[in-house]
């Protein structure tokens, strides 16, 4: 049999059972079928698409956090029976304590009810803190994350508006991150979120470890593996896609620099606006379409920045100082 | 190992033999999970991690002379059925019929299934990533090569190159045949 042949058969029978094949494809393939051997080939193409439709369910399963859900269990066990043995040294050294206590303090605190720590990013800066727990978190322009007094006690939550890069440090307490719509669920790792309100998704990419994404009620949605991104539309009727990425983009910016690899300018412009805090129109949509590749340092000015996209794509800016608003800067052809 | 010769281990307390029983059949009692509980991704995980845990703390009192993978089956079992009547309490009976897991025709699909999902997961990286979008997100053609930013014709090609590979993986003794009967011919 023709090799060539062979993989065409192939070809055609799988797009034909997708309903993506053409009316002359299907007339090529009606010919091709006439062989038996070829007839048996889209056979086996239904066969696998039906046996594919009962294995889509495997995608959202995850053996690996399965078992660590098990394997948590076993160690609190442990930490259950040591717990038990401990009790009864704990409660004579608490009846020597609560003796001193009383004579030391004769009151009570009252109970307080959770305080939330803010950290504010400003547009044209960004931040870099540790939390509590060791992990650590790059902050870009214009983010705020929040959490509350209890983060790292109990539970590790924190929630996050605009982009920030986790180095999320490794503990059996889940770290969980909410942006809009979905929380992110983690237990030591490297990823990047991004969720601005202004943007109509938000955005989850993995460097390193897994992540798991859940809905709003914590049930799992989908795995990432490293290098993975995927896109959670706000609006929840949208499908969420997955794609494979280059995470030296998502990550970059923490060095202060914004790396660029073939984006739309009206993309790369929205990023430009947050970092330098000014504001970027375009004259043209063809313009805004213009793609560009390359990288942005932080530490320079927003002009030398822009002439030197300007002189790569052969376009033009041009600058408007103002006083008391941003800086506006039109982009022509 | 031996399924039976593994139980005997994990009575001892050896964690990593169990985590070698967990591996083997987890994504088989997840798919079987998964149809219990009409597609609830998270709950049939967590049925199935459930189902684990009972198993660990009772280890010792279990004696397991039948076959292990039926035991795990059973106690899967009775977790969705305790799950669905604590849901059920009530509205209505539970439809116990559907679940019977002992039928062998039922463990060879589901085997065929985690076969199958291994091997997707084998295809070379652009292969599997457009054989995913097509197969378990439903994309056409045409969405695939927009969110891969690669040609329609591209896709096309690699769904047939996928399919065919994942049928000579799945029935590798027929592939050798094949090519044995193609010697003898020429």
């Amino acid at each position: 049999m023709n090799k060539t042949n062979q993989d065409r058969i192939w070809e055609l029978g799988v797009a034909n059972i997708y309903n993506e094949a053409g009316k002359e494809e299907k007339e090529e393939l009606k010919l091709l079928s006439e062989n038996a051997d070829n007839e048996k080939v889209k056979e086996s193409i239904a066969g696998i698409r039906e046996k594919l439709g009962n294995t889509g369910s495997l995608q959202n399963s995850s053996s690996l956090l399965s078992w660590e859900k098990i394997s948590q269990h076993l160690r609190k066990k442990q930490i259950k029976l040591h717990l038990t043995l401990l009790k009864y040294a704990a409660i004579i050294i608490f009846a020597f304590g609560v003796g001193i206590l009383f004579q030391k303090y004769w009151s009570f605190k009252p109970t307080t009810s959770p305080v939330y720590t803010e950290v504010r990013v400003p547009f044209g800066q960004m931040s870099e803190i540790t939390l509590y727990d060791g992990t650590r978190v790059w902050l870009n322009s214009g983010t705020t994350l929040r959490y509350s007094d209890s983060f790292g006690t109990s539970d590790r939550k924190v929630e996050l508006i605009g982009e920030a890069f986790f180095k999320v440090m490794k503990s059996e307490i889940p770290f969980r991150v909410k942006i809009k719509n979905n929380e992110i669920e983690v237990l030591g790792t490297s990823f990047a979120a991004i969720a601005y309100p202004d943007e109509i998704f938000s955005q989850v990419t993995l460097v390193e470890g897994s992540v798991q994404i859940n809905d709003r009620q914590g049930r799992a949605l989908t795995h990432l593996k490293p290098k993975q991104q995927v896109n959670l539309p706000d609006d929840v009727k949208k499908k969420i896609t997955t794609t494979e990425v280059n995470t030296a983009f998502y990550e970059s910016w923490i060095n202060g620099e914004i790396k660029f690899d073939n984006e739309k300018l009206v993309d790369v412009a929205r990023r430009m606006e947050r970092w330098y805090n000014v504001e970027i129109f375009f004259e043209s949509e063809e313009v805004s379409a213009v793609r560009f590749t390359g990288t942005v340092l932080k530490n320079k000015p927003i002009d030398q920045s822009m002439k030197a996209i300007c002189m790569l794509l052969s376009i033009n800016a041009e600058y408007q100082n103002n006083l008391n608003t941003k800086d506006v800067i039109t982009i022509s052809k | 190992m031996e399924d039976n010769n593994l139980w005997e281990n994990i009575k001892k307390g050896d964690r990593n033999r169990f985590k070698e029983l967990h591996d083997k059949y987890f994504h088989q009692m997840y798919l079987y999970a998964f149809k219990s509980v009409d597609g609830d991704s998270g709950l049939a995980e967590e049925l199935v991690s459930d189902c684990f845990i009972k198993i660990w703390e009772n280890r010792k009192k279990l004696n397991i002379e039948t076959s292990v993978k039926h035991y795990l089956f059973i106690i899967l079992r009775n977790g969705i059925i305790d799950h669905l009547r604590k849901q059920k309490v009530f509205t209505e009976p539970i439809p116990m019929d559907i679940m019977a897991p002992g039928d062998e025709k039922d463990f060879d699909d589901q085997r065929q299934y985690v076969r199958l999902y291994m091997a997707v997961k084998k295809l070379p990286e652009q292969c599997r990533r457009v054989l995913e979008l097509a197969a378990f997100e439903s994309l056409s053609y045409q969405e695939i090569a927009d969110s891969l930013q690669i040609s329609k014709n591209t896709v096309k090609t690699q769904m047939g190159r996928a399919y065919k590979q994942l049928k000579e993986m799945l029935d590798p003794k027929d592939f050798n045949f094949f090519l044995m009967v193609c010697e003898g011919l020429f």
